[in-house]
């Protein structure tokens, strides 16, 4: 089991030709537990006292609103926590392997949550701007919910993957841009907090981080949308 | 007074971290403060969250070093008393 723990990164070399199998075939590879009971712990303690708004995801070319969720505000500190954690040179170079991208730059994530109401939902959409070359979903809801499936098709506007997440750390990757597109179907019971992101080609986490440290500015700009 | 020294040590409860190159990066994420070790500090980071034993790193750094045990104490107490003290390590008793 692939799986970010508070002291590293497990990538079992075992588990990766099923994972480069899943996503050649469907575009997507799925990760269960990829974020340790004691990190889910550690996030949802900070989550319960975040406030989330409602914002909308918009394209950046014609402005249309694609989406409607509860969005956590950049500043909070959750989002560094995760940027820290999912910036990794040992995670970069397996979704490299699972993949077939070349090695991304870096990860950049924002953090949504979903409930059922009327207006909340993301339709069709390919993600594919800032440099983003490969999706990651990763499920950090405390609670049990129902609809809530993301679901992935190809340029041929095939459905290839449906994905609900059932187990709090879950995740997976997904694969975007080149015509594919995916989409959240509407959530229909509980409340569905996911940290979804983009492994980037540039900039470089490493250069980054350590230009930052030194100048104590360690921080990451917010995603743009679509 | 400083705080007696621990004999064994873990990483804090909010405390994540990466190595870069070849420094090694924290994060505590009760206050959110980055902290940055060099090289020799990361060697020191890492043996200890792996040995979680004072004694069993210091001997573990003075193979890598080539260096005396007694010297390599020296620095490793001065370190952990520092991480302990922003809540970087905890001590545990084993």
């Amino acid at each position: 089991m692939v799986q970010i723990t508070q002291t590293g990164i497990a990538v079992p070399a075992e588990n990766l030709p099923e994972l480069r199998a899943e996503f050649k075939e469907t575009g997507v590879a799925r990760l269960p537990g990829f974020l340790s009971p004691r990190l889910c712990a550690l996030i949802l303690n900070r989550l319960s006292a975040s406030g989330f708004e409602v914002r909308n995801e918009t394209r950046p070319t014609s402005g249309a609103i694609f989406g409607t969720t509860f969005f956590m505000p950049f500043e909070n500190p959750v989002m560094p926590a995760l940027h820290f954690l999912l910036n990794r040179q040992e995670l970069f170079e397996m979704v490299t392997k699972v993949s077939g991208i070349s090695r991304p730059g870096n990860f950049v994530c924002r953090m949504h949550r979903t409930v059922p109401a009327s207006e909340q939902h993301i339709a069709w959409h390919d993600d594919a701007i800032d440099f983003r070359v490969l999706g990651l979903n990763i499920n950090l809801s405390a609670e049990e919910f129902g609809g809530g499936v993301f679901e992935l098709r190809n340029p041929q506007r095939h459905l290839t993957a449906v994905v609900k997440h059932a187990g709090l750390g879950d995740a997976f990757l997904f694969r975007i841009g080149s015509g594919w597109q995916h989409r959240l179907t509407k959530v229909e019971s509980g409340s569905r907090t996911v940290a979804v992101g983009w492994f980037r080609s540039e900039p470089d986490w490493q250069t980054m981080a350590l230009a930052g440290l030194r100048t104590g500015s360690f921080v990451f700009s917010e995603a743009k949308g679509d | 007074m400083s705080e007696k020294l621990p004999s064994f040590v873990e990483i804090g409860d909010s405390v994540l971290f990466q190595k870069i190159q070849d420094e090694v990066v924290l994060l505590n994420m009760e206050n959110q403060q980055y902290y940055g070790l060099n090289a020799v500090g990361a060697d020191m980071w890492e043996s200890l969250i792996r040995e979680r034993s004072l004694a069993r790193a210091a001997e573990e750094l003075a193979g890598i070093y080539e260096i005396d045990r007694e010297t390599v104490r020296g620095d490793l107490s001065a370190l952990v008393r520092d991480l302990v003290a922003k809540g970087l390590l905890k001590a545990v008793v084993e």
